[in-house]
């Protein structure tokens, strides 16, 4: 190799300078939303000296300030993060180290270091978001750090920043075809090992308990929480509920699953060993619906299922209460394939276990109530009638649907609630329904999730967002096992029977406090769908692309797979993308196509510069031969008949005859032939 | 590149000169030109790797995308960078003889056979010189290359090295030229200035007639010119007037002298020197000198091709073989 000792201390030009700005700016802005917000002074201290040093004013920070320049940033991380390893520091660590690094790099080296990790950081960026959006993004970043690479390594090179960018993106677009079909084939491994769960991300969704007031504030967001394709014909509206959390205990205030606090790791040895989902008995109503949840991040491990689950993949655990646990949080975009049984009997014998924890009520509060319930059952045959008076109750008092509800204070909630504010939302009846069953013995529990949701037509899937967060009550009646009902369906029937926006047209609350909600505003329901469907796909098809899915699509593509079949279509493949670019790059191109009696010049020339003779480039054909016979006088004849034809063609003719070229080739072929030692002995001395 | 042992070396350098046959003008194509990848994309297949993992770590679909996005570049820079070499012309445009001990200058035009633009491309020796080259759409550029001419005698300058690492640096394409080219290099010059005048002085016995040098035939004076032998200046009028003039012998043509090779001192390279300075000397003399040596006998002349004639000859005078 040609001496490059110095090559990666050259120093970049302005084109690479600017690049590697534009670079920069392109990889951080995306992490705004991602990352810690001291991150963003030293961010923006490295950007503005990059831009100063692109005009020449400063060089290379000092080492104090490069020092300091670190403490600092250093210092507030530890500050702000207190040494715990999260997703979200790690990317902030690398920003910070990818912001010093850029600040001095003026070098060949330094500047390959930048365009390195910021590929990494691009990549990095998806682990927060894999959105279409996020992935449009990426690829202008790929064209951006792509071009930094070309103008960094091409220094002297001539072309403008424009220039750089053509080929930059140029070289991007021809790595599709080769990029798409390693995507399709590589092998979808399973993590090879499993990484600590890092996403400290910040949990959304439904949460692990309610207290009046809360399921309001998530009906406020449009954001996504899950999609739902259903194999089998979808279920009616009012029979998508989408059950998540259980909640089992109430301290007067706040519903919670259980008196203290379980982990999930605790939940799930609970769930696998003393506690599993009890048997789903099929009755003459049920119905069997396959379905397959395509989960929005929720930093949470729950799924939300159909009651009740009578089949799910291995990922994912039962318990006594028919919810399903995922073994992970879900912390990307993932789906769950599920089978459910609808209206099938859940405990017919109920463990008493459970019975007590579906029993608990706080020693005291809420007398009022207390003294309602134990006048109703009493009056009531038997708890069938008892429940079925309490669910009237709701309709005959004036109670109200409301997304604004009233403040209920401290104590005795419900029974503010049931007598004095009647105005209210899912989590009030639910939450006061649940307390008057357990205040007259019967077993009960609140259950929180999501209601309904809206279907796409075009591609047959339901879309659940946030706002369909929904709280009722599942009420357990000897030979019935547990029950659902839901006193929110009779305050307002809209809210199950369509959905929120409707429940709410009166009041004109429904996300009103998201004006950019696209869900807000119904006259964009079609472009609004046409946009989820196109991310339905997105998800389904791209970001959920694994083993499963790469078979069917291989299958599909080629039949039944055999080694011999991919291994004939890989390497077509591959051979059909060579040829591509072989045919883009021009690389078949020939020149124009020589003449015959330059080729046969050409092998003459040859033959003499062989023999210690060759011509330069000031010395005539005409010229050269005179030498030649000079020096080979037997030779003569032949070297300057030769000669003499195709200084004929070439300067008289234009064109060769077919007897000038036969000549011309009896005569090379003689000199191939002849006796090349000189006539004397070439000893001059 | 890594050194072989001198065995492997000679097969290594065989083989390539069959590959990469002598010729008057090279244009580069897929029977010329050898590629492989970098150390720097080393760098890159760890970053793939790192990225793949972090894919599959986090079960993250675009991670993995990323992750083949530069496999794809990497393979892709291969063939980008074998297009900007190949097609490549390249042509020997001359080159200039220079002394022993100093380097000589060789010219190379560069062109591509389509017209194609070709950008940052490399030419020359591994420690001797190097230079990069851009040629524009349908255009040809022409470099100079140095190379370091320690002895006199003909130059065969080894295989020009042509290399390319555009556009991404991720892959390097390079080949080498056999050019049958030859440069002269004259003996170096003796330097030392008494020397000269003591063998000038010797070689006046040599003109048949003896005379000092600027006394006869003195025609007149002209304005100085830069280049004039210090000799030839009239110090007497430059005190008068404080300007140069320089003495002009009208009939300088005819006084031939010979410069020979008997009458210098030491080995035959210091009477080759000795020589060379004398003849470099004699032509900015503009006298008609000749040259006798062994197996050269020069008749007197000044031209500029008569001094490149001499120096041509004391060039190829044979070496040594024993080594004085």
């Amino acid at each position: 190799m040609l001496d490059r000792r110095n090559s990666l201390a050259e120093q970049i030009n302005v084109s690479g300078l600017v690049w590697l700005l534009l670079a920069q700016l392109a990889v951080i802005l995306p992490y705004t939303s991602a990352t810690h917000l001291w991150v963003f002074p030293a961010l923006a201290f490295s950007v503005g000296w990059r831009a100063l040093a692109l005009t020449g004013r400063v060089n290379r920070p000092n080492n104090l300030l490069k020092f300091l320049l670190v403490l600092i940033a250093f210092g507030g991380f530890a500050a702000s993060n207190g040494l715990t390893l999260t997703l979200q520091s790690m990317v902030s660590l690398l920003l910070l180290a990818f912001a010093f690094k850029s600040i001095e790099t003026d070098n060949r080296r330094d500047a390959l270091v930048v365009i390195w990790v910021a590929y990494f950081l691009i990549a990095a960026r998806f682990l927060f978001d894999q959105s279409i959006a996020a992935a449009v993004y990426g690829v202008v970043s790929m064209a951006c750090v792509t071009t930094t690479l070309v103008a960094v390594q091409n220094p002297n090179s001539s072309g403008s920043i424009y220039s750089r960018l053509r080929l930059g993106v140029g070289m991007l677009l021809m790595c599709l075809p080769l990029m798409l079909m390693i995507f399709v084939t590589a092998p979808r491994l399973p993590p090879l090992w499993s990484v600590p769960d890092l996403s400290a991300g910040p949990q959304t969704g439904v949460s692990d308990s309610m207290t009046p007031g809360d399921i309001a504030d998530l009906s406020q967001s449009a954001n996504l929480a899950f999609r739902v394709a259903f194999e089998s014909a979808r279920p009616a509206q009012n029979e998508l509920y989408w059950r998540g959390m259980v909640m089992s205990h109430f301290d007067g205030k706040t519903w919670r699953p259980f008196g203290e606090p379980v982990q999930d790791e605790q939940l799930r040895r609970l769930f696998n060993t003393e506690l599993p989902q009890g048997e789903v008995k099929a009755t003459a109503q049920s119905r069997q619906v396959d379905y397959e949840l395509l989960m929005e991040p929720s930093g949470q491990p729950w799924l939300f299922t159909l009651a009740s689950v009578s089949h799910t993949q291995p990922s994912t655990t039962l318990g006594f209460d028919y919810r399903a646990l995922s073994d992970q949080k879900i912390s990307s975009p993932s789906i769950y394939k599920v089978r459910s049984l609808l209206g099938s009997q859940r405990d017919l014998v109920l463990n008493p276990w459970v019975r007590e924890l579906s029993l608990q009520l706080p020693a005291e509060g809420n007398e009022k109530t207390r003294q309602l319930a134990q006048q109703m059952r009493i009056a009531s045959a038997n708890a069938a009638e008892y429940v079925d008076r309490v669910m009237s109750r709701y309709t005959q008092e004036p109670y109200h649907y409301t997304l604004k509800p009233p403040t209920l204070g401290e104590v005795d909630t419900i029974d503010r609630f049931l007598f004095e504010s009647l105005r209210g939302f899912c989590a009030h009846y639910a939450g006061s329904f649940v307390f008057m069953m357990r205040a007259a013995g019967i077993p009960a529990r609140v259950v929180v999730g999501y209601q309904g949701g809206e279907w796409n037509a075009k591609e047959r899937y339901f879309s659940v967002r946030q706002y369909d967060a929904h709280a009722w009550a599942e009420v357990w009646l000897a030979d019935k096992g547990w029950i659902r009902f839901d006193p929110t369906a009779r305050v307002a029937p809209n809210r199950v029977e369509q959905n929120l926006r409707e429940a709410m047209r009166e009041e004109g609350s429904f996300l009103d406090g998201s004006p950019f909600a696209l869900s807000r505003y119904q006259w964009l329901t079609g472009v609004r769908q046409g946009w989820d469907a196109i991310q339905y796909r997105w998800r389904k098809i791209v970001i959920n692309y694994d083993t499963e899915s790469q078979v069917a699509f291989l299958t599909s593509l080629l039949g039944k797979l055999t080694s011999t079949k991919v291994a004939i279509a890989a390497g077509g493949s591959l051979l059909a993308i060579v040829l591509l670019w072989g045919y883009f790059l021009g690389l078949f191109q020939r020149g124009a196509p020589v003449p015959a009696q330059q080729k046969l010049y050409n092998s003459y020339e040859r033959l003499l510069a062989k023999k210690k003779l060759p011509r330069d480039s000031g010395t005539t054909p005409a010229k050269h031969a005179r030498d030649a016979a000079e020096r080979w006088p037997a030779l003569a004849d032949p070297l300057r008949g030769f000669v003499a034809d195709y200084d004929a063609i070439c300067y008289r003719d234009g064109e060769a005859s077919r007897e000038q070229l036969r000549s011309m080739r009896a005569a090379l072929r003689s000199l191939y032939r002849a006796d090349w030692r000189l006539p004397v002995d070439a000893n001059n001395t | 590149m890594l050194t072989l042992p001198a065995p492997l070396q000679l097969r290594l350098d065989n083989w390539l000169h069959r590959r990469l046959p002598v010729d008057t003008q090279i244009t580069l194509d897929q029977g010329r030109i050898f590629i492989v990848p970098t150390r720097l994309s080393l760098g890159m297949l760890a970053l793939v790797a790192l990225l793949f993992m972090l894919g599959n770590l986090f079960q993250n679909t675009l991670a993995y995308s990323i992750s083949f996005w530069l496999l794809a570049l990497q393979i892709v820079s291969i063939f980008y960078t074998f297009r900007n070499l190949s097609g490549v012309r390249v042509k020997p445009a001359g080159n200039t003889p220079c002394f022993a001990g100093e380097r000589a200058t060789l010219r190379y035009r560069v062109s591509h056979a389509n017209g194609r633009p070709v950008h940052n491309v490399v030419l020359g020796w591994k420690g001797q010189d190097a230079a990069t080259v851009e040629v524009a759409s349908g255009g040809e550029n022409e470099i100079q290359l140095s190379y370091a001419a320690p002895q006199r005698g003909l130059l065969r300058p080894a295989k020009v090295e042509i290399q390319t690492r555009y556009p991404t640096g991720l892959a390097v394409a390079w080949s080498y030229l056999h050019f049958a080219t030859e440069t002269l290099v004259y003996p170096e010059p003796a330097a030392v200035l008494a020397q000269n005048t003591a063998q000038a002085t010797e070689c006046s016995d040599e003109r048949g007639h003896a005379n000092t040098q600027g006394v006869a035939n003195f025609a007149g004076l002209r304005d100085y010119h830069p280049g004039d032998p210090l000799r030839r200046i009239h110090w007497g009028k430059y005190a008068q007037t404080g300007e140069l003039y320089s003495k002009v012998f009208e009939d300088n043509q005819h006084e031939e002298f010979w410069l020979q090779w008997s009458a210098q001192q030491g080995d035959t390279e210091q009477r080759l020197s000795a020589l060379c300075a004398l003849v470099l000397q004699a032509h900015q003399g503009n006298e008609r000198y000749g040259l006798r040596m062994p197996g050269a006998d020069i008749a007197p002349d000044s031209s500029a091709a008569h001094r490149d004639a001499c120096l041509r000859a004391l060039a190829l005078y044979p070496r040594d073989s024993a080594g004085a």
